[in-house]
């Protein structure tokens, strides 16, 4: 379901990528145990019988890349973790989040989970600028403004003409 | 025999469709065999397709971000440890690397490897259970649900 590629589709700062990109994808949330009642009926994907999950109908797991005019935003669910197991970062245009939890238990035995995810900043934002914010669902929220070049100054020559004597 | 088909651009045959005609698809739900990927415990001969049983012990785990070869299975005195890694993969937003372990205590009865059986089904859920099964319905006198 998830292709892994060993290259982004296309250079990652253009617009012909930022196009091709779905903004919005699922599947985040890994290492989950399921119990028989979760899976649903099995649907034909693609060819194949596969059996919807209730863990996935929530719409949660999901990553989020909104590119507005003036702002760029990310949305990453991250509710398998606690704000202390999260670090956010950013190296050059790159905006990582990594979640690291030791062994913990949960319904199911114990567990414990680490990830690295790995943005590209688009032209114009500033990772300086960038705003971290968590919310109580678990949802990690980084933000910044983008500005767009400025458009180039232009100045209108007069044309002097010469008539001649 | 009517073949179900879908039609996306191209015609896609629908595949294994023997295994679920005739049947209930809400049943089908939990008979892992029939998603299972080929693998030892798919020729392994002690579980005959479409008997009503259901193993003493089973673990389910969604494994959809990892493939095979990522997943390792270990048994270590009495506990049933399932590691999951992979290393940094690009995606639609960029790279990502992830991993996880998970552990379950394992009953009293089934302390060894060879009593277990793993199969990995073809929409991401790893199923470990015990071999020897027991028809559905009956209470099992030894039952231990992992949790």
């Amino acid at each position: 379901m998830m292709a892994d590629r060993a290259v982004p589709h296309a250079y990652p700062m253009s617009t012909r990528y930022e196009l091709n990109t779905p903004s919005r994808i699922y599947d985040q949330n890994f290492g989950e145990a399921l119990t028989p009642q979760d899976l649903l009926t099995p649907t034909l994907y693609h060819g194949y019988y596969v059996r919807p999950r209730i863990t996935k109908q929530l719409g949660r797991g999901f990553s989020e890349v909104e590119t507005e005019s003036g702002q760029w935003r990310v949305r990453l669910d991250v509710c398998q973790f606690t704000p202390d197991e999260i670090t956010v970062r950013t190296v050059d245009n790159l905006l990582e989040v990594i979640g690291n939890h030791a062994q913990r238990q949960d319904g199911h035995g114990f567990v414990s989970r680490s990830f690295t995810r790995t943005y590209v900043l688009p032209v114009g934002v500033d990772p300086l600028l960038l705003h971290t914010d968590l919310s109580h669902n678990g949802i990690l929220c980084v933000s910044g403004p983008r500005t767009t070049p400025d458009p180039p100054s232009t100045h209108t020559l007069t044309i002097h003409t010469h008539t001649q004597d | 025999m009517d073949t179900v088909c879908i039609t996306h651009w191209v015609n896609i045959p629908v595949r294994h469709q023997a295994l679920f005609q005739g049947r209930d698809l809400d049943a089908c739900a939990e008979d892992h065999d029939l998603f299972a990927l080929p693998g030892p415990a798919i020729a392994d001969p002690g579980v005959e397709l479409g008997l009503r049983t259901e193993p003493v012990y089973q673990v389910l785990l969604d494994v959809t971000q990892f493939r095979p070869e990522e997943i390792l299975i270990q048994v270590f005195e009495g506990w049933l440890l399932i590691r999951a890694q992979h290393g940094a993969r690009m995606d639609e937003h960029g790279s990502v690397s992830r991993s996880f372990i998970r552990q379950y205590p394992l009953p009293e009865k089934l302390q060894l490897a060879g009593d277990l059986r793993a199969l990995l089904c073809h929409d991401g859920i790893l199923v470990v259970e015990s071999k020897n099964r027991r028809p559905v319905g009956t209470p099992s006198d030894a039952e231990e649900e992992p949790c």
